[in-house]
């Protein structure tokens, strides 16, 4: 109906925002995800960015840039959320937070087709595959909880996680490099 | 990558590395470019079947048999606040709208279907623009057809097919959404105990350009406020920021000539008065710089409101 996503010509700039966060939020969690793959600090950091932006919004003139820009609000937020979870556990150093969100915000485009490459790659997972990688990374769930109700430990159900991911992300490699080579 | 790295990678993911190991994971990003790019592609993989495990209703299924099979007499409920991120809508910045997901079992629950459509009979063609009465197909452009060799309807003889991403006198300069609402009547009908609605559609695509990408979007919007509070000139903005919960799923159509379901569930109040119904065919690529897109053969058929009320 209105303009979908870049639009410049929206009358209304939460419109114009809204649509723009709609399009590039999951490729932006990705981004995020990547610099902090623990669930809560992404939430927390995905709202901090939304907040930002939003506020900053009329700043940006330019709505195609709006990824790139959008990035660079998240790696400040990134390296904030790092500094309030210094003490905890498995929080990398910020050196190489700042690396991972440099590098990360380059690849941005990649992020999104690799998302949408995702979307055919989880279907072609066989069932159970495909059930019980959902049932892991719902909210809440609990892998403890997961494995007893399997009757697995939970290092073999980390380890089927860990293939699960690789046969993915092998399937969205392999997706990218045949749409690079389509005529 | 060795797979003793990538163990690592996978062991970060998983939360699992002792400090030693961890230690490892660190030097080892600090001197390869193709293990920080593995995790940031492996870190993508995760957010995606994030985003998919809070909105999928498949999502609940093992979780829900597993707990029922394995411990028979439990009977967990939960009602899980998702992230508007999950959902891939922004909405808490503007508004107090919450989605919600269900994780339990579907325990003695009761299903009222309370809107049905297969577009067989009544609906010719949408109503330019947002309507803001109950009962009329609004949006885009989009008209209702008959079964043809190159579609057949998911049911029955007719379906909607997607015209246009704009409808006549909205003079949008860029739009790549085809979007159609309805708002249907839910009053009174919330019952006791925890209800939820559940929205669902079918569409699908005709065989067209192999390079264009295209997705199908539902969205259920619940509002608590009388028809004549809407303002005059009814906006989705407007019912994303005043709905009282909300949740959407957008789903990538890969394949021609193929139907896919897709549906949405959000939980309700008791005071909700009206579920806002928006479906939606979006080009994904390429992206249009200008202009607006017309649907080379976009269809949506048997779309479905249903009230669950969960004891």
């Amino acid at each position: 109906m209105d303009s979908e996503n870049h639009t410049t010509a929206s009358a209304d700039p939460n419109e114009g925002f809204l649509r723009l966060w709609t399009h590039h939020e999951p490729e932006l969690r990705a981004f995020v995800h990547a610099c902090m793959p623990q669930a809560a600090e992404v939430d927390e950091v995905m709202q901090e960015v939304s907040l930002a932006a939003w506020r900053k919004f009329p700043t940006l003139t330019d709505h195609t840039q709006f990824p790139r820009w959008a990035c660079l609000i998240a790696r400040y937020e990134i390296l904030m959320a790092r500094r309030r979870h210094a003490r905890g556990r498995l929080v990398l150093d910020e050196d190489i937070v700042a690396k991972l969100a440099e590098e990360g915000a380059e690849e941005i485009s990649v992020r999104h087709r690799q998302l949408d490459a995702l979307d055919a790659c989880i279907t072609k997972l066989p069932r159970e595959r495909r059930e019980l990688a959902l049932a892991a990374y719902a909210p809440g769930a609990s892998i403890k909880d997961l494995a007893a109700q399997l009757g697995r430990t939970e290092g073999s159900l980390y380890q089927l996680l860990a293939r699960i991911r690789q046969e993915l992300l092998r399937c969205v490699e392999h997706t990218l490099a045949q749409e690079a080579h389509a005529p | 990558m060795t797979q003793d790295q990538l163990d690592l990678l996978h062991g970060y993911l998983n939360s699992t590395l002792d400090e030693a190991d961890f230690a490892r994971f660190q030097s080892l990003l600090r001197d390869s470019a193709e293990a920080r790019r593995t995790l940031r592609s492996l870190s993508t993989v995760e957010a995606k079947l994030t985003q998919l495990a809070a909105i999928h209703p498949e999502t609940v299924r093992l979780l829900s048999e597993t707990a029922r099979e394995s411990r028979p007499s439990a009977r967990w409920l939960s009602w899980r606040p998702l992230t508007a991120a999950a959902a891939g809508i922004a909405l808490g910045m503007f508004c107090t709208s919450v989605v919600f997901g269900y994780v339990g079992p579907r325990v003695a629950e009761k299903v009222k279907v309370v809107f049905a459509e297969g577009f067989e009979s009544g609906v010719t063609k949408t109503e330019p623009g947002l309507s803001r009465e109950v009962g009329h197909w609004s949006g885009d452009e989009a008209e209702v057809v008959k079964t043809a060799s190159e579609m057949k309807a998911h049911g029955g003889a007719k379906m909607l097919r997607f015209l246009s991403a704009t409808y006549p006198g909205e003079n949008s300069p860029r739009s790549q959404w085809g979007d159609v609402y309805r708002i249907v009547d839910v009053r009174g009908l919330a019952g006791a105990g925890l209800t939820a609605t559940r929205v669902s559609a079918s569409f699908a695509r005709g065989t067209v350009d192999a390079e264009a990408q295209f997705s199908c979007s539902v969205e259920a919007m619940a509002l608590e406020q009388d028809l004549s509070e809407l303002p005059s000139r009814l906006d989705l903005m407007w019912l994303r920021q005043h709905s009282s919960a909300a949740g959407l799923r957008k789903v990538a159509l890969s394949s021609a000539q193929e139907w896919k379901q897709v549906s949405v569930e959000v939980p309700i109040t008791p005071e909700t008065r009206y579920v806002i119904l928006h479906l939606a065919i979006v080009q994904d690529r390429p992206a249009l710089e200008s202009g607006v897109v017309q649907f080379p053969g976009h269809f949506m058929d048997d779309v479905k409101v249903e009230l669950i009320t969960r004891p």
